[in-house]
């Protein structure tokens, strides 16, 4: 066999194994050394990455991405990167790229039990569309599933929505995003009645403190953490302060490092909210003119039965119930749970109450991935409330975003089962029939309940109760918790799953059908990131083979099931964009899908709080922040002043709460322990998360060469001290076992993390080391967003 | 053609159950499905050359361990020889810091002591390379 077709012939094998270390002999970026900038053609893009929405300058030459640079023009990032924007031209070009459906054959024919065999769009959509019809015949709308993704542009979660929900009448469309904001949305519902953060990373620039809970800033939004590190040295009183459960990166330049046990920040915030009462330092002004409290149920379990429900029963309580109830929050109490000492909750408590201090939380999957994730938030914002350090340059709560739009699509658009755009809910009549106004269809389309939402969803699968699920650019076969039952629901009889990708992965092992998608660049898209900033991208570069954008995908998927009328819109209003390249999915409709979905899409959150400005605009600038009205972007919601929406006279109006007169809500909610704690048996806590270098599942970041070597392998973090009395030392190889599962994986001692005694920290990057399959599908009951930081496991020796 | 054969005959294992075939119970057949370790056995600063950038603007990559080296607010240890662009031994000198590092593009502001605050976390662009294959 010659060099070449072997080649050619561990290609077409590739396609059938995922892997991804190992396959980078092949080395794609000796291609691009040499080039020199000036002969490049450059256009702006947000990342492709996390949730902190950088804007990139993009190098292209005979269509191929040749460099990157951060954007010198973007308020976000201000000519900065991380190394996986650096990354960024080698993303797509790895040699396993998936370029051909795949459809599972045996003999020339579909077989669940057959070989993944490139096949034609055409044979896979209608494969894909007679299994909807067999299930909408057999199971009805509710058994038909998407699961989609806050790396989702906007157009694609918008289309989608109307698809699901307008066209099938089918609310069982979930996304990834509940794994990860949910428990973020819940918060900002509960206590503003409106979702999203009211600051903006300007705030950075204008506090004193900086706060953050369970969220390791250097390594996920890097770039903020450099715009923190730059506000500390110009003011040297300007302090950081890392409230987590293992020492990491983020320490480095914190003033105070503050170990807690897993589950007790909901201790400690009630214990600084304690201490801000007796201390006086609540302002009572602000307290009084713009706070309502209230209770909720406790004790509300954790989602672990299938078909679990929760509905809370919110009433209205007074100031002196609150401050009865977070007085039992005692510096002794919160000691003896936390293993927080007195004096550093005080010191916490003077940052947060003495009025000289202009502070900034952030939070993300420490806090969101919670049994209580909900409450955690509420909690969070009860600390601002309380000081009334909220809505001004620099007092801010901030909630960070992981995904890249996790806000813009997931949240704004309302690609989850019980929501449609605009903080709409299925559940709610008005909101249907708004929806189905815009979108032109007879009252009573769309469905009223909702039916799954992510982990459900996967019960779902494995009961038979969904029979066919479409998997969009997300990995849930290696991210979701209790991996084990739900990679054996997928492969139960009568299970039709398609994935659509950019690369094998652990999801594409369990499909019926792969497609291959179009990656960042290679479509028109829209991203809207932590701070309300929606960001556009123009196709640069053509995705190679057959891959086709998912916005494509979806419009094909509703062309063939005869729902082609959801997208009828006036071609002589939306020609073809003349100066740039107009999208594949442009191409198929023959006028400016993308321009057509966003004004029909603005159309929901006009006048609402949620304004988006004209298409055009946004090609234009470095984003806007919503709510955009009259052409003016909104720094900073609720404060007069600052934000339009704001009545006169009023100050500070949290106008989500309408209903209580502009109040925001201060919830008492109490600490209570989390489903499954370390015991005799499982003696470890297990804590999950990310690394710098990797994204995710690692499905791109693994296939860059510099990334990869840069981080090849995820292994598990143990403390010295557990390490020794276990005698284990860095390098050994040992099982990770939980009641739901086992890994093998190597142990590290010391490192970029130190967890606290007894608990063990593994990343969820390594496809390899499937981490997830001892996690536990615990949730929260509110949000319904799983805790990946809370189980445990035992440590055995190989 | 080794591969090719063996590959076809565990393919002819397949599992021929009700449950779909999970390629996971597969050999690959590049040697991985296994767990791996990250060996860092770098040389150390002053007696490794420099990588070449995966593109000209790129950030270069670390050639040499890091292992203790810290950045916080208070000390630098990458700029201790960045800086300047000392010379460390015989024919090794630290590659010194680009201009880039000294202007914030957005604000306008321009450093010269050290590098500006928002490009101060070195590790945050830089990063080392294992010895993996």
């Amino acid at each position: 066999m010659t060099d070449l077709s072997r080649r050619e012939f561990l290609k077409k094998m590739l396609v059938l194994i995922p892997t991804a270390s190992g396959l980078l002999s092949l080395n794609p970026f000796e291609l691009f050394a040499g080039d020199p900038e000036r002969d490049l053609i450059w256009d702006k893009a947000p990342c492709r990455f996390c949730g902190v929405g950088c804007s990139v300058l993009v190098g292209v030459k005979d269509n191929k991405i040749m460099a990157v640079k951060g954007d010198p023009e973007s308020p976000v990032n201000r000519g900065t990167l991380c190394i996986k924007g650096y990354a960024l031209p080698f993303i797509m070009y790895h040699r396993d790229r998936l370029t051909k459906p795949l459809i599972r054959k045996k003999n020339g024919k579909y077989h669940p039990q057959g070989k993944l065999t490139p096949s034609t769009w055409d044979e896979a959509f209608n494969l894909i569309v007679s299994k909807v019809k067999e299930v909408l015949d057999k199971k009805g709308p509710s058994a038909v599933a998407m699961y989609g993704s806050g790396q989702w542009t906007i157009w694609e979660g918008y289309a989608i929505v109307k698809i699901w929900k307008g066209g099938l009448r089918s609310n069982t469309i979930d996304v990834n995003a509940r794994l990860c904001m949910a428990s973020a949305v819940a918060g900002f519902m509960t206590t503003f009645g409106m979702d999203e953060p009211m600051g903006n990373y300007d705030d950075i620039e204008h506090a004193d403190v900086f706060v953050s809970w369970g969220a390791n800033i250097a390594e996920q939004h890097p770039v903020l953490y450099s715009r923190i590190i730059d506000r500390l040295k110009k003011n040297s009183v300007a302090r950081l302060i890392n409230l987590t459960t293992v020492s990491n990166r983020t320490s480095e330049f914190a003033e105070k490092e503050i170990l807690f046990r897993p589950q007790t920040d909901l201790a400690i915030a009630n214990g600084i909210a304690n201490l801000i009462i007796k201390k006086g330092y609540v302002n009572e002004n602000f307290v009084k003119n713009h706070v309502i409290f209230k209770k909720g149920k406790f004790n509300i379990g954790y989602g672990l039965e299938d078909n679990f429900k929760f509905k809370d029963k919110p009433e209205v309580v007074n100031f002196e119930d609150y401050k009865e109830f977070v007085s039992k929050y005692t510096p002794e109490y919160v000691e003896k749970i936390s293993g927080v000492s007195r004096r550093e909750l005080e010191y916490l408590v003077e940052l947060y109450g003495n009025p000289k201090y202009k502070v900034m939380s952030f939070w993300t999957m420490g806090v969101n991935q919670h049994t209580r994730g909900t409450w955690m938030n509420n909690l969070i914002y009860n600390l601002h409330l309380l000081t009334g350090k909220i809505a001004e340059p620099g007092n801010s709560p901030f909630s960070l975003t992981g995904q890249p739009s996790a806000c813009g699509t997931c949240r704004e658009v309302g690609t989850f089962t019980h929501r449609l755009p605009a903080d709409m809910v299925v559940m709610n009549p008005e909101h249907r029939r708004k929806a189905e106004r815009i979108w032109g269809l007879p009252e009573g389309t769309i469905p009223d309940k909702p039916t799954y939402h992510a982990v459900e969803m996967m019960r779902a699968l494995d009961r038979d109760d969904v029979l066919f699920m479409w998997i969009n650019t997300t990995n849930p076969f290696q991210s979701i918790p209790n991996l084990n039952r739900y990679r054996k629901g997928a492969l139960k009889e009568g299970r039709f799953i398609v994935v659509s990708e950019v690369y094998p992965s652990r999801s594409t092992e369990v499909a019926d059908v792969v497609l291959p998608s179009a990656m960042w660049v290679e479509k028109e898209g829209a991203f809207g990131n932590s701070e309300r900033r929606t960001q556009f991208f123009k196709k640069m570069i053509e995705p190679p083979g057959e891959a086709k954008s998912d916005l494509w995908q979806f419009l094909m998927f509703a062309k063939k099931m005869g729902l082609s009328y959801l997208f009828d819109y006036p071609k002589e209003r939306y020609p073809l964009p003349k100066d740039y390249k107009p999208s594949d999915a442009s191409l198929l409709m023959g006028f400016y899908i993308e321009k057509a979905l966003w004004e029909e899409y603005r159309k929901f959150g006009m006048g609402e709080g949620h304004d988006l400005a004209e298409f055009e605009v946004y090609h234009k600038t470095r984003g806007l922040r919503w709510p955009v009205v009259n052409g003016k972007e909104t720094k900073i919601r609720y404060r007069e002043g600052y934000d339009p929406y704001v009545p006169k006279g009023k100050k500070v109006y949290f106008y989500g709460n309408k209903k209580h007169d502009g109040k925001a809500v201060i919830w008492l909610r109490p600490y209570e322990e989390p489903p499954e704690k370390p015991d005799e048996e499982y003696p470890f806590w297990l804590s999950t998360g990310r690394v710098l270098e990797h994204w995710h599942t690692g499905t791109m970041t693994r296939r860059v060469n510099e990334l990869y070597k840069a981080y090849p392998y995820a292994t598990a973090f143990i403390h010295p001290e557990d390490a020794k009395k276990l005698g284990i030392k860095s390098g050994d190889k040992i099982k990770l076992v939980s009641r739901r599962g086992e890994v093998e994986v190597y142990a590290e001692v010391g490192g970029r993390f130190v967890p606290q005694k007894g608990l063990i920290f593994v990343p969820f990057f390594d496809e390899d080391v499937m981490i997830n399959e001892l996690t536990l599908d615990a949730y929260c009951p509110i949000s319904k967003e799983p805790d990946f930081k809370k189980c445990a496991v035992k440590i055995v020796k190989l | 053609m080794r591969y090719f054969l063996i590959f076809i005959i565990l393919l002819s294992f397949i599992n021929c159950g009700k449950e779909k075939t999970t390629v996971k119970e597969e050999p690959s057949l590049l040697a991985k499905g296994k767990p791996g370790m990250n060996t860092w056995n770098l040389p150390e600063p002053g007696e490794s050359d420099p990588i070449k950038r995966p593109y000209n603007i790129a950030p270069p990559l670390i050639p040499h361990s890091v292992k203790d080296f810290v950045i916080n607010r208070k000390q630098n240890d990458c700029l201790n020889c960045h800086l300047e662009g000392i010379k460390i031994s015989e024919g090794h000198i630290a590659t010194k810091v680009s201009e880039f590092h000294f202007v914030n593009e957005y604000t306008g502001e321009k450093t010269k002591e050290t590098v500006i605050g928002m490009k101060y976390n070195c590790v945050q662009c830089h990063v080392p390379q294992t010895n993996v294959k």
